[in-house]
């Protein structure tokens, strides 16, 4: 539903009514084929809103091509019909009818069991911008905007412009912060994906024009994701990108340029010109938040973001209403998708006793035994003029006829039409054909369509192949349509030549064992497993050490407040009343065999080695503090690490006239011994510095720090800790503070760049805060066959498309082994890896898509490369008599066809792309 | 017209990658030569030395691989 | 792959020029629009396949097949593998280490199989022949060849009758 809006939510968890209103959209979806005719013919230009008005379009449009729906819609606040009514211009024009005046705004009750937010985030309002001279100088350009300029398909195409005057710029600001850590708009907040895709987008300008001069001007350069950090490193050595750690006093036209006055991090004041400056905008809360927490009943925060707490991140205030994404508090993209699947976890494992219940499966007639003579029917579509407009389609048709297999040639207006797919079974039916073409538009969105024709038919859909003669063929050869004929006869006569040769390929079906295997019995895997099994699936959970609650046990507090111990011990509960899940503690897993859907592994423990199979296995090993070496932890007992410290906090254990304390960032992280940034480390010392000053107001406190990261709304925590009089400290990799012990006297001495001197403290407590090391993954990554990156955590099969994931499917990974995070974060990421885990396990079998790779054990050799080669592990060796041959796994392989190119002996074949297949295309490209 | 050299171009598209890039191109109606029909693959793995091979042995002007 | 088939194409005198390997990803239609721009004016400055300037089309069409037979069997495939397989392990994709790779590598087999290949060809197509004309129409090392002509020989392929080389009627 587009166009479309909640009003209320009614009703309890488990039975909800949602009211929806909708607006119309002027065009039906279902009908619209996505042509584009209207749209030329709308006489209305419009600012193109998607491209941030960089663009003009018109009335009549969609945002861009890959948009869902993949429909057209009409903008009612411009449209002619709709406020004058005159013009429909666009409704004469569409052949397939779908343009529908008649359409009004509607209200849908909803019966759904929950309900899952997800509005997104909102924008910074232009008063805000404009005081960073946005809307007043045309240069001053939002990162939003930027962004479109640099998109390859955004209005310039990429090529990065200044709106004043169309030059190139040279040399490019990029101002952070704008809109967020900032109380003066209201957003005390930290939006936390800024700077990161300020590197991105200054990166990819370098990478359109090396001649580029930019500078980021920030106040912390807050980079804590996975590999995030390395990508700064890029900027400024591959890219030579200048960061400038600053406040911006303002920003002045001078001539064609603009100046910018700031202040550096030794308060002196500077003022530097450029072509082209870019706002870094936070990101809003979601317009509209307060009507949508009203109309569902949920709680919402100061910043109007969706209220959560830390140990139930997906959580609204309202049972049965979940929230995922940058609603719940600024995210990035990984982030999203991440919680997006978790909250999929939290709505299952709330109605999983009804899931499949209002699913009806389609049946098909039995599969029809075809004979060896091809029997080819080939249909030509007009696409209404789409094609027909452009090429030859009766030519096309006659050519087709005359080629060898070919029994029958047809053409039909709309192939894709209902009536047209009642005559395609029709023709099937009475020229008996065993395989058909249809020549139209892409197999990327049809070819599903017809296959589903041919399986009514009782044909096999590998016996359906598509020309695209109307994307790629009559769209783009507009001005030649004799060359375009042409092209149409011969991609028609490959598609024959491969058509020919079309086998019948099974659908297989392979069954799954519904159970799942968590490694690691820390708070994430204690979730995945308590996740799986409220899901419905039983669980087998293990753990290397002889309990459950991993590093949380040693963490007595959080920044907001809560008991780690306390829900460590809640969820144990849960776990050991739960009958589905098992726990092994001081197990380890041995040995893994098998697949998605059946897994067999061997774990071991005092009892002995346990087997066990099931379908899906997620990865939690977790990760541990790291040891220092560094500041005289080993020598000073007044050197102690944040854990320590939380320990000594808890239990009353620290000194009673506790006067001062100094506090070390990065111990170990960001390149003094691990390359990576923890994340967790500063938003801990932040909260630690408020517990000692709960208990001793008068001490004082300095922490030593390179970036602040306390991204999100943790920076109200830093906001606190800095009015409480902690101070904050900046230093520099290169200069490092230095803790020397004396004769068991203590001392800290460190650059102050503000008094441009060094300082040196003798501190009661000297805190280290150390990074997160990932748990050994040397045998696990090996028994599993799965990817880890250089600093030894695990390697998702998609950064941001499948942030949980491994390329080899059934096995997934949440918490520290994927990288250091926060307690919030990790449960949203068990969630969510027991949501992509129960998948295969709720659909009970894994489906077999035609095109998987088959070895023709005749010609395989056993040399193994293709074992090697192929990125999903699916293929295997196993034993034919005393042999070794190549075998494939079906239910893992995802048909690339990286196996079959690198055979020695040409012993693979790919479903639907076989060697003779592609080679006949080749020949009957020759003619 | 009729003396120009009107090569022929094979390609092979990848269909996540290139083959979607020129459905896109299709949609947004950009203009290029019409000299090049294209065989689909489901990914560029696929691809066999092979296939470039006898490519050239039927006489195609230039081979074109798009992942 | 790609810089096998460069090697491949250079070896029997086709431009490599005449093959790319391009990347664009879906949301980037004007870029493929580009490249296929690109591409074809490219093909059109080099002119039509085995024209003048270079190899006839027939001498051409012999060594492409040579090529083909040689991409057919295991040995070319296999190396192409155990390469690929190598990359697959240092995750070390740099054009640099590509290409210095399949120098180390590969460059003599192709070199190697493609002559081989090209010589029973030869004599299938153009025999009887004389060892001295085949040499020369190879423009291979005569030692090479001799090694070639013996195995195939020795397996029954080609028979010799007064100085000149013919394929056995079976092939």
């Amino acid at each position: 539903m587009t166009n479309a809006r909640l009003e209320s939510v009614q009703g309890e968890a488990g039975n909800f009514t949602a009211r929806v209103h909708t607006d119309p959209r002027y065009i039906n979806e279902d009908l619209c084929t996505a042509c584009g005719i209207c749209t030329m013919y709308c006489p209305v230009i419009t600012s193109d809103i998607f491209n941030e008005g960089l663009a003009l379009t018109k009335n009549l449009h969609k945002d861009y091509p890959q948009a869902v729906p993949s429909s057209f819609y009409i903008d009612p606040k411009e449209c002619l019909f709709v406020n004058h009514e005159m013009c429909r211009i666009c409704a004469s024009t569409c052949q397939a009818q779908a343009i529908d005046f008649n359409q009004t705004e509607e209200e849908h009750d909803l019966s759904v069991g929950s309900v899952i937010l997800t509005p997104g985030f909102g924008r910074i309002d232009d008063e805000v911008l404009s005081r960073y001279g946005f809307g007043k100088y045309p240069d001053v350009l939002t990162s939003i905007e930027f962004e479109r300029l640099t998109c390859a398909s955004g209005p310039t195409e990429g090529t990065i412009v200044r709106p004043s005057d169309q030059r190139h710029p040279k040399h490019i600001a990029f101002l952070q912060c704008i809109g967020s850590r900032d109380e003066t708009c209201g957003n005390g907040y930290c939006s936390s994906v800024c700077c990161m895709y300020a590197i991105k987008e200054a990166s990819v300008a370098k990478e359109h024009d090396p001649d580029l001069d930019i500078t980021i001007f920030y106040m912390d350069m807050r980079t804590q994701g996975k590999e995030f950090d390395a990508s700064r490193q890029r900027a400024r050595e591959k890219y030579g990108i200048k960061f400038v750690r600053s406040r911006i006093a303002g920003i002045q036209e001078q001539g064609d340029q603009l100046r910018i006055s700031y202040v550096d991090g030794r308060g002196a004041h500077h003022g530097e010109s450029f072509d082209m400056v870019v706002l870094s905008e936070g990101l809003e809360s979601p317009e509209g938040a307060d009507d949508l927490a009203r109309s569902c009943g949920i709680d919402i925060n100061k910043y109007e973001f969706c209220s959560t707490q830390a140990f139930t991140p997906l959580q609204t205030s309202r049972q049965g209403i979940f929230v995922a994404g940058a609603f719940g508090g600024p995210k990035d993209i990984p982030e999203s998708v991440t919680e997006a699947t978790g909250a999929v976890a939290s709505v299952d494992s709330l109605l999983n006793k009804v899931r499949g219940s209002q699913v009806e499966k389609k049946e098909y007639p039995a599969e029809l035994v075809i004979g060896d003579e091809p029997r080819i029917g080939v249909f030509v579509c007009h696409c209404g003029s789409n094609i027909a407009g452009v090429i030859d389609v009766a030519a096309v048709r006659e050519y087709a006829s005359t080629l060898d297999g070919v029994v029958y040639a047809d053409q039909s207006l709309y192939s894709c039409a209902q009536d047209a797919q009642q005559i395609l079974k029709e023709k099937i039916k009475e020229h008996n054909l065993n395989r058909v073409i249809v020549s139209a538009c892409t197999p990327r969105t049809h070819e599903p369509l017809f296959q589903e024709t041919l399986r009514d038919t009782g044909l096999n859909r590998a016996l359906f192949e598509m020309v695209n003669i109307r994307d790629q063929c009559s769209w783009v050869h507009a001005g030649e349509p004799e060359e375009a004929t042409e092209k149409a006869k011969d991609l028609v006569r490959m598609a024959v030549a491969k058509a020919g040769l079309a086998q019948p390929l099974p659908e297989q079906q392979i069954p799954v064992i519904p159970k799942a295997l968590v490694i690691g019995g820390g708070i994430s895997g204690m979730t995945a497993a308590l996740s799986m099994a409220e899901q419905g699936f039983e669980t087998f959970l293990v753990e290397k050490s002889d309990k459950l609650g991993g590093n949380l046990r040693n963490v007595s507090a959080l920044l907001s407040g809560e008991d780690p111990r306390k829900i460590v011990k809640e969820v144990e509960k849960k776990i050991a009343s739960n009958d589905l899940i098992r726990v092994y503690t001081g197990a380890e897993v041995e040995s893994v065999s098998g697949y998605v859907g059946n897994f067999t592994t061997n774990i071991s423990s005092a009892l002995g080695t346990q087997v066990i199979e099931h379908g899906v296995i997620i990865i939690a090993t977790g990760g541990r503090p790291y040891e220092p070496k560094q500041y005289c932890y080993e020598t000073s007992k007044q050197v102690i690490t944040q854990i320590e410290l939380e320990d000594a906090i808890s239990s009353g254990a620290l000194e009673k006239d506790l006067q001062q304390v100094v506090m070390i960032q990065c111990v170990g992280s960001r390149g003094d011994d691990l390359s990576y940034c923890s994340k967790v480390c500063c938003g801990q010392a932040v909260k630690n510095a408020l517990r000692i000053l709960d208990k001793y107001p008068n001490a004082d406190i300095y922490i030593l720090y390179r970036d602040i990261r306390t991204y999100g709304f943790m920076e109200d925590y830093y906001k606190k800790a800095r009015e409480k009089g902690v101070v904050f400290v900046n230093y520099d990799k290169e200069k490092a503070p230095v803790a020397t012990d004396t004769d068991g006297r203590l001392s800290v001495t460190f650059f102050d760049e503000m008094l441009d001197d060094d300082i040196t403290l003798e501190p009661d407590l000297l805190v280290l805060s150390v990074g997160i090391v990932p748990n050994d993954v040397d045998s696990l990554s090996k028994i599993l066959k799965v990817p880890v990156t250089k600093d030894n955590f695990f390697l998702e099969a998609h950064v941001k498309l499948r942030p949980v994931e491994f390329a080899v499917d059934g096995v997934f990974m949440c918490g520290l082994a994927h990288s250091p995070k926060p307690v919030n974060e990790s449960i949203a990421q068990a969630k969510s890896a027991a949501g992509k885990a129960a998948l295969p396990l709720a659909k009970g079998v894994v489906s077999v898509e035609p095109i998987v790779s088959k070895v023709n054990p005749e010609i395989c050799i056993g040399c193994g490369i293709c074992v090697s080669l192929c990125p999903y592990q699916a293929i295997q060796m196993v034993k034919a008599g005393k042999k070794k041959k190549a075998e494939t796994i079906s239910a893992s392989c995802k048909g690339c066809g990286i196996c079959a190119s690198h055979c020695p002996t040409l012993a693979i074949s790919m479903g639907g792309f076989t060697n003779e297949q592609i080679r006949s295309q080749i020949k009957a490209f020759g003619g | 017209m009729g003396n120009e050299f009107n090569p022929k171009i094979l390609g092979f598209m990848c269909n996540w990658c290139c083959y979607a890039a020129a459905d896109s191109a299709g949609v947004s109606r950009y203009q290029y030569p019409p000299n090049v029909r294209t065989i689909r693959m489901m990914c560029t793995g696929r691809m066999d030395p092979l296939f470039i091979i006898d490519a050239f042995c039927v006489g195609t002007d230039g081979v074109f691989v798009g992942g | 792959m790609e810089e096998f088939v460069r090697k491949i194409l250079a070896k029997i005198g086709i431009d490599s020029d005449r093959f790319v390997l391009k990347w664009a990803s879906a949301a980037e239609g004007p870029r493929f629009v580009k490249l296929i721009t690109d591409f074809t004016a490219k093909i059109k400055s080099l002119g039509p396949l085995g024209e003048p300037g270079g190899v006839s089309k027939d001498e051409l069409q012999i060594k492409l097949l040579a090529a083909r037979s040689a991409l057919e069997k295991a040995k070319l495939r296999t190396g192409l593998g155990n390469l690929t397989k190598g990359f697959r392990k240092e995750g070390d994709y740099s054009d640099q280490q590509i290409k210095d790779k399949v120098n180390e590598k590969l460059t003599k087999s192709i070199g190697t199989e493609i002559d081989r290949n090209e010589t029973l060809l030869r004599i299938q197509k153009q025999g009887p022949i004389s060892f001295d004309e085949l040499t020369k129409k190879l423009g291979a090392s005569g030692t090479d060849i001799e090694k070639y002509v013996a195995a195939f020989r020795k397996k029954g392929l080609v028979a010799e009758t007064d100085n000149q080389l013919s394929a056995t009627s079976n092939q």
